[in-house]
């Protein structure tokens, strides 16, 4: 029953987007909405606290009716460009959001701009598009910097930093926008009295309890495509910096798998074939007509990074057999700041059908970018 | 009147001694035979040489020349021991191997373990003469008696495994017409515990806890559902250090998929929580499960489990039936506890190491999901149990040491959920400080395993509580030791 609530309510939430979300762009970019087929959705689920943010990619960077919000030299305006969903409360900056306005279809974000400064308005959407006459308005202010690589589009991503809390990342051409977001407490976890019973069919479909219990030990992130294809990264919880693996990326040798002796293994799962530079990573691996799913390990390798990927993707993070390798990638690396984040994995949408599969610890962070080649 | 009550009374006698020379010559190759046989099987079954069984023996030109010398040691001496059909009969050589291996379970009392009852009852030679034929193509099989490592042998107090003499032995006997033989050669009857203890098979319990009776209505198919019951006063009047328990179905046990238990001290805040939740998950002081196949505890001395003054206990009850009119019952869990006589040196836990968010893929014929868990104190490991379901194929434990050394500790090539079998180690095993101990399971959600019990192969399957559902888990009860002794029983 609980499934089936589940499963009502993304599809209550699919179509209310498309409806609410295609009026609120109808304001902004009536010619992008009238092309455009749905949205893409970046979610991130914290000790099974989750939130996304969905966008439709039609924001592109060179349109002439942006130019005066992109302006290197300063500029002012707003847009419409994403909307934001959560279980729970969520607190932007200063800003607490209720679960209740959170919940679909959530509140409208617009990126705005006044001369060198940039904000996020936020409101709650109640089918009135123009923040000006939207209910419940708030603001945050965004961080900004402007990046070598651009984005033809708008995009947007939610992001782990810790274990309740997370950075929403915008990009849209060269210009970067993050803001810091914290998690409210979960909501109580449904206690059942003694003498009261759980009782189950042998029909019943009790896939949403196998979730339940994967996301008690696990966090997860996941990318909707425009075609509604999920990618998602099932990653352990609580692999901190003071932990007895970490010490393992400065010590990791030439040809050597860093080990989570504390976790399973990092866990893909991709409903479209991916393309990592000239490696295809496929979907029916395991089973024909099935998702591919794939174990990720990272290996040190010839003073870089590589990714691993493997056919046992429910083995520990110590059971790694090179067997059952399928593939290996390289791995952009950067040492980012003095960051104390956990362990950590994003899929950060880069257009329509691309995006970027981030993983970090601490101070260090790997990437590697793909394409949706369904 | 039975032919037994005519025998004389004799003691349990051990099998002559020129049998056990010989036997010991026969397990020696025994074992080799039954190590390389692992790693076939193994290969067999899994299509994958790292599946369970591997890296033990390899077969070495000296092996062979070893094996084959006393395999020739063997065949000349092996017509005295049992191989001349005419000499086997019931009484003399068969009636030894059912008490020692069978008649635990085969026998008509029905308060065997866990009140789970064998088809048949082999305690006398008639009610054994017609289940002869039966009887050898099962021992032969090795699917009887049910143990189901391929490896270690001889670690385990409670291995039930006939050597190869054994099984040659009833072989020889069904080949020569099941003869009698002389009734007076043959032991006196056996007398099990629970006949004389009301059902408890260690022995009347010091103290017992029974649940307050439910009824699991008609339309239950499958019910996961927890009970509270403080233990009276009376029973624990102050702290109390327990070396043993028993659980029992109670009524309509057969009916009872599993039962687990735990300690619930005074003022411990625990709730059952849903969807999924198993009241023991969140219980610190854990008495472990029942399940068909499971045995009674009793630890070894020096180890015991503290239940303070005024505890609870929880009884986390699955019920398992076909729902409709008239499938109702009532049910009423008992829980017999053995209070230590002089107080332990080594309080005991419980340990879960388990992945709980793995996805087994349709029609996957080898699933492979593993957990491991990384010893952080000195440890005396006191028992294992592997527990999977339906879908459950095969499962391996290892413990990987600090130094790099890999031992197997259980390999179970086999894995069949009606026997959920605890093993407990002959004697305490040591584990230090930095081991790794893995949890290997693997899985079959094809077309023919689901077609043996009924499951939707084309499905996905994550961890569940219906026994439709998969679990991947590996429980252990031991007790953490000082790093003194650690090193004393390593040294010796």
């Amino acid at each position: 029953m609980r499934s089936c609530r589940h499963w009502r309510f993304i599809l209550v939430l699919g179509v209310g987007f498309l409806t609410q979300f295609g009026e609120a762009l109808s304001v902004q970019a009536p010619v992008d909405v009238a092309s455009s087929t749905g949205a893409v959705q970046s979610e991130l689920t914290l000790t099974a606290r989750t939130a996304r943010v969905k966008f439709a990619p039609t924001l592109r960077a060179d349109d002439p009716k942006h130019q005066r919000l992109l302006s290197p030299s300063g500029g002012d305006g707003r847009v419409h460009v994403a909307q934001l969903e959560s279980t729970v409360t969520l607190t932007l900056s200063d800003v607490e959001l209720t679960v209740d306005s959170l919940s679909s279809p959530g509140h409208d974000l617009w990126l705005e701009r006044t001369g060198e400064n940039w904000q996020l308005q936020l409101g709650v959407n109640n089918g009135i598009s123009e923040p000006g006459t939207a209910t419940d308005l708030s603001t945050v202010p965004l961080t900004h910097s402007v990046r070598t690589t651009a984005s033809p589009t708008f995009t947007a991503a939610l992001i782990p930093t810790d274990a309740d809390t997370g950075r929403l990342l915008l990009q849209w051409g060269v210009d970067q926008w993050t803001v810091d977001f914290r998690f409210g407490d979960p909501p109580e976890r449904e206690r059942r009295a003694p003498g009261t019973g759980d009782s189950r069919t042998r029909e019943d479909d009790t896939s949403s309890i196998s979730r339940g219990k994967r996301l008690n030990e696990r966090n997860e992130t996941q990318l909707v495509l425009l075609d509604g294809s999920r990618l998602s990264v099932l990653f352990f919880k609580e692999l901190d910096i003071g932990g007895p693996d970490f010490p393992q990326i400065a010590t990791a040798s030439d040809g050597m798998l860093i080990q989570l002796t504390a976790g399973a293994v990092t866990r893909l799962k991709t409903e479209t074939p991916l393309q990592f530079g000239e490696t295809m990573v496929d979907t029916d691996n395991l089973a024909p007509g099935f998702a591919g799913a794939y174990g990720l390990w990272l290996k040190r390798a010839e003073g870089g990074w590589r990714l691993v990927f493997t056919h046992e993707p429910d083995v520990w993070g110590t059971q790694h057999d090179p067997a059952f390798d399928a593939a290996e990638i390289e791995l952009a690396y950067s040492h980012v700041d003095s960051s104390a984040r956990p362990f950590g994995v994003s899929i950060q949408p880069t257009g329509t059908d691309r995006g970027r599969l981030v993983l970090h610890w601490g101070p260090h962070e790997w990437s590697a970018d793909f394409i949706a080649a369904g | 009147m039975s032919l037994l009550a005519l025998a004389p009374k004799k003691k349990l006698g051990r099998p002559p001694r020129f049998l056990c020379c010989h036997l010991g010559i026969v397990s020696g190759i025994l074992k080799t035979r039954l190590v390389v046989s692992s790693v076939i099987e193994h290969k067999r079954r899994h299509g994958d040489e790292r599946a369970p069984g591997r890296s033990v023996v390899r077969i070495t030109p000296r092996t062979f020349v070893i094996v084959t010398l006393l395999g020739g040691c063997l065949a000349i001496s092996a017509p005295g021991v049992a191989a001349e059909e005419g000499d086997v009969t019931y009484y003399e050589h068969v009636l030894p191997i059912l008490q020692n291996n069978c008649q635990s379970c085969h026998r008509p009392s029905g308060t065997n373990i866990t009140g789970l009852v064998a088809p048949m009852s082999l305690m006398t030679y008639e009610e054994t003469r017609p289940w002869a034929r039966s009887i050898a193509r099962k021992v032969e099989a090795r699917e009887m008696p049910p143990w189901f490592l391929s490896a270690p042998h001889g670690v385990f107090s409670n291995e039930k495994r006939l050597s190869n003499a054994e099984i040659d032995m009833i072989v020889a006997w069904v080949n020569a017409g099941a003869p009698a033989g002389d009734m007076a050669s043959g032991p006196e009857p056996l007398v099990f515990p629970e006949e004389l203890n009301d059902g408890w098979t260690l022995g009347k319990p010091d103290f017992v806890v029974t649940m307050d009776l439910y009824t699991v209505a008609d339309d239950i198919y499958d019910l996961n559902i927890s009970f509270r019951k403080a233990i009276a006063e009376h029973l624990v009047p102050e702290d109390v250090w327990v070396q043993g328990w028993e659980f029992r179905a109670g009524s309509n046990g057969d009916r009872v998929h599993h039962f687990c238990s735990g300690v619930i001290s005074p003022g411990e805040d625990v709730a059952p929580v849903v969807p999924g939740g198993d009241d023991t998950d969140n219980v610190r002081s854990s008495l472990g499960c029942m399940a068909a196949g499971a045995e009674s505890t009793m630890l070894p001395d020096g180890f015991g489990l503290l239940i303070p003054k005024g505890s609870t206990l929880s009884f986390g009850m699955h019920y398992n039936k076909e729902a409709g009119p008239g499938t109702s019952f009532q049910n009423a869990a008992e829980l017999g506890f053995f209070v230590a006589k002089t107080p332990p040196k080594h309080a005991i836990k419980y340990a879960r190491i388990a992945n709980e968010g793995f996805e087994i893929p349709p029609h996957h014929p080898n699933y492979h999901v593993g957990s491991a868990w990384t010893l952080k104190k000195d440890i005396a490991l006191l028992t294992l149990w592997p527990h999977s379901h339906f879908r459950g194929k095969a499962t391996r434990i290892t413990a990987t040491y600090p130094d790099g050394r890999e031992e197997l500790l259980l390999d179970l090539p086999e894995w069949d959920q009606s026997w959920q079998v605890t093993y407990k180690y002959r004697e305490p095993k040591i584990l230090p400080m930095g081991t790794q101990i893995d949890v290997h399971w693997w899985f079959d959600n094809t077309v023919g395993r689901a077609a043996r019990y009924n499951l939707n192969p084309d499905r996905a399957v994550g961890d569940g509580p219906r026994t439709y559902d998969e679990m991947q888990r590996g429980f252990f009860t031991y007790a953490e030791l000082e790093s003194d002794a650690v090193n004393t029983t390593i040294g010796q």
